[in-house]
């Protein structure tokens, strides 16, 4: 009898025991995250004045032939519409159409057309040599004089409208 | 013996309910007694709440903006700063930046340093000043990741909330961006990533 008051004792005293330890657990602090991490994104916006140029440029650089006689436009002209920003002709490239491009300052062959833009000269298909002043710059509102030349070989024959050659300007923001 | 058992479990659960405060008793004259001072941090700051510890909130900027004209010149905004919301003091670990896809991080310096750069290369270089530390470049390694800060240093450290004039430090950044050819509305061209911990006492 007394062991099994001694038994119950024990279980009894083991259940206490459990229950404390489990009490005084319950009593540590918990673990807090001691870190952090944020991430910022670094953003680009590239302000192109570009987009504000406003140039017209002429729709076409017409050239007759007449008799053997070659007449151009005097009116053609780049006018910079911007309210603000010059621009610049920074290239100009002449690329053949119905005709070749020829070599204005020694012009001969068949089927050909040479061009002189505000004195520079084409020397066959691609881009003319800009000498210094020749384009200078356009100011807001302004516009530039396009006067040009054309050299037409004699045996074309009879063209009307045609587009002898494609002239290409580049025109940049200052 | 049901019944002994019975109050030990309504003992027990009746102590870890309730914070305790056992009396001490002086019998003698001059006696001593020692009273301890015992601390519990629950969420709710009650005696038998949910246990928490102090609660970082640091905010960062939302975005470290950056915007170029025609001719390279760079501005990036000048009220970027970081702020201890915590009660506690905070300290900034390290800061890295991570190049996003397609964009190169290459040496800060002057935007000369980029007039040899292909337009359109998408190279960029960045610059990085916290508080009154010293400022922080990137270098001209091809990683797409660099790192800017790797320990705590002067600029880095922040007070608690409680104190006002050194809660927060002030971010001063700049950056050289190779040219380019198309505009660009607020395109995302790097993450800068910080660190934050406890400024601890140990």
């Amino acid at each position: 009898m007394k062991g099994v008051v001694k038994m119950k004792k024990k279980r009894l005293f083991i259940i206490s025991a459990a229950l404390l330890f489990a009490w005084i657990l319950s009593a540590v602090p918990a673990s807090a995250a001691s870190s952090a991490t944020a991430t910022v994104p670094v953003t680009l916006t590239v302000v192109n004045d570009y987009r504000a140029v406003n140039v017209t440029v002429p729709a076409a650089l017409p050239v007759y032939v007449r008799n053997g006689q070659v007449l151009t436009a005097d009116s053609a002209r780049i006018t910079n519409n911007s309210k603000s920003g010059s621009v610049r002709v920074t290239a100009v490239e002449v690329r053949n159409g119905a005709l070749k491009v020829g070599d204005f300052d020694s012009f001969c062959g068949d089927g050909k057309i040479a061009l002189r833009i505000n004195g520079c000269g084409t020397r066959g298909a691609g881009y003319l040599t800009l000498s210094e002043g020749a384009f200078p710059t356009v100011r807001p509102g302004r516009a530039l004089d396009l006067s040009y030349d054309a050299k037409v070989s004699e045996n074309t024959g009879e063209l009307e409208n045609v587009e002898a050659c494609t002239v290409i300007f580049t025109i940049s923001a200052e | 013996m049901k019944k002994t058992l019975s109050l030990i479990l309504a003992l027990c659960m009746a102590v870890s309910m309730t914070a305790i405060i056992f009396a001490g008793e002086v019998t003698t004259s001059g006696g001593t007694r020692t009273t301890t001072v015992s601390l519990i941090t629950t969420k709710d700051g009650s005696f038998n709440g949910d246990l928490a510890a102090t609660a970082m909130s640091v905010t960062v900027p939302t975005s470290f903006p950056l915007a170029m004209n025609p001719q390279g010149d760079v501005v990036s905004a000048d009220n970027c700063r970081i702020v201890n919301n915590s009660y506690g003091a905070v300290r900034v670990r390290m800061v890295g930046i991570e190049a996003s896809s397609g964009w190169y991080l290459t040496a800060f310096g002057p935007k000369s340093s980029l007039a040899s750069e292909k337009v359109d290369s998408h190279k960029f270089g960045f610059s990085i000043k916290l508080g009154s530390g010293a400022a922080k470049t990137t270098d001209s390694s091809d990683a797409g990741e660099q790192m800017l800060i790797s320990a705590p240093e002067t600029g880095c450290y922040m007070t608690g909330a409680g104190d006002t004039a050194g809660n927060s430090v002030n971010i001063a950044y700049s950056a050289i961006v190779a040219p380019v050819s198309d505009p660009y509305n607020s395109i995302n061209i790097a993450n800068v990533m910080f660190i934050i911990e406890w400024d601890r006492a140990n």
